[in-house]
């Protein structure tokens, strides 16, 4: 493959293949190849021929209305999945306000697989102290309502999926940022960028502070009690509040970074793009309450157990860095998106 | 050299006018250009393409398949009656655009 092929194979690497685009191919490749020689019999160095060659090619963008681009861009749904497509600043509007309204469903969601625990938490410490076992119904009545919040928060986050549907273009970044769309989403942000620091900056103070009451209740409560469990509760609450505070506030960050193909606050692994994260992600509370759980039954171990919530909020922090470090180009669809 | 802007309305005159003698294809037609224009224009292969096409779509160019004269194969356009037609109507207007201009660029108020 000579420089003159690979430089028509990176200017039609954008666009379907179709029987008028490889002919464009292969004629403008004649008329280079041809140009090329013409040069070299005229005593032109074979850099010298190429760089001339190229310099004198034009611009594609030219060609493509004979091509015919534009209207294989509607013809096939193959084309239109291949192809970046044109957003004005009355849909990117219209996925703003989309995201907005439905902001409320994250805000919640996300905090509930948090809070999932609590209940069963709070009955066990309510009942704990009498005996060494909880009554069945406590845990019963705890596991049941555990797995209906962690299945209502799963349903919220798939309605959501669903009401953002139409936008799914603008979510992935399958589309042309124009200047006036770059400058309403960069509005947007600045417009945004006050309510957003004060949210990120609540939701940090609530998650360092969490560890508090476990720390406390761990430290006051006596080595065979339960009363630690209020604790580890109002712990898992500050969090699922740190992180109702901040969704809450995500969706102007959220909406206009992908507007402008940016996903630098996509940092938490609640939204990250990898299923692989996102499960985890879901799952780490609820599994966190079961080892705090069996840990302490089975064993006994209430006086040493707590540990377990400062541990748990490290390895948490501890994933959320991870994803930001190596979760920068899930599927290969966030090339680019990278920031510092 | 005279800029791309100044020519692109009357590349379809050009490559008319120079098919009309005999037909061509793509890096000849650029070339003709080239040494007619004695180096003061060099048209761009993607506008030459462009242009070629769009004459094609409008049938005043046929095309056929031939051998060059270094030995490849490539594609020829020859004009057709209906390119005939347009290269006249493009010399008609061209004649008069040429005496509207020169009437303003030599500054002669002759009115």
């Amino acid at each position: 493959m000579n420089v003159i092929d690979s430089y028509l194979d990176t200017l039609f690497a954008p666009y379907p293949d179709s029987a008028r685009m490889r002919e464009a191919r292969s004629e403008l490749g004649a008329m280079m190849e041809d140009k090329q020689q013409g040069l070299l019999d005229d005593g032109f160095t074979e850099p010298q021929a190429i760089g001339k060659v190229i310099a004198e090619f034009g611009s594609l963008e030219e060609v493509a209305p004979v091509l015919g681009i534009s209207t294989e861009l509607g013809g096939s749904s193959f084309a239109e999945a291949q192809e970046p497509s044109h957003v004005s600043p009355e849909r990117a509007e219209e996925y703003v306000a989309a995201v907005r309204r439905s902001q409320w469903m994250p805000a919640v969601a996300v905090p509930m697989f948090v809070l999932s625990a609590v209940p069963l938490l709070l009955l066990f410490a309510a009942t704990g102290s009498a005996s060494p076992q909880p009554p069945p119904w406590a845990t019963g009545t705890g596991l049941v309502l555990l797995l209906v919040m962690v299945g209502a928060a799963v349903m919220l986050l798939v309605a959501r999926d669903a009401k953002l549907g139409d936008f799914s273009d603008l979510e992935e970044g399958d589309f042309d940022l124009s200047p006036p769309v770059r400058r309403f989403a960069k509005d947007l942000k600045r417009q945004n960028r006050r309510a957003v620091a004060i949210a990120v900056a609540i939701a940090i103070m609530l998650w360092i502070l969490s560890a508090v009451p476990t720390i406390l209740a761990g430290l006051a409560a006596e080595p065979e009690g339960t009363g630690t469990l209020y604790g580890v509760s109002l712990t898992l609450m500050m969090v699922a509040l740190g992180l109702w505070v901040l969704l809450r506030q995500g969706w102007s960050d959220q909406a206009a970074d992908n507007l402008l193909k940016e996903s630098e606050d996509e940092d938490s692994p609640d939204w990250s793009t990898s299923p692989a994260i996102r499960a985890i992600a879901a799952l780490y509370w609820p599994v966190i309450v079961a080892i705090y759980l069996a840990w302490s039954f089975i064993w006994g171990a209430w006086e040493i157990s707590w540990v377990l919530w400062p541990v748990a909020g490290v390895l948490y922090a501890g994933l959320w860095s991870l994803n930001v470090a190596v979760g920068r180009h899930p599927e290969g669809t966030a090339t680019g998106r990278s920031s510092a | 050299m005279i800029g791309a802007d100044a020519i692109r309305g009357h590349i379809d005159l050009i490559l008319l006018a120079i098919l009309e003698t005999r037909p061509s294809y793509a890096y000849e037609l650029s070339k003709t250009i080239t040494d007619r224009s004695r180096g003061e224009y060099v048209v761009k292969q993607t506008t030459l393409y462009t242009a070629v096409k769009r004459l094609q779509s409008h049938r005043l160019l046929d095309s056929y398949e031939d051998v060059s004269s270094s030995g490849k194969p490539r594609t020829y356009y020859k004009i057709t009656p209906d390119g005939h037609d347009q290269l006249d109507a493009k010399r008609a207007e061209w004649r008069s655009t040429r005496a509207l201009v020169d009437h303003f660029a030599e500054g002669q108020d002759t009115a």
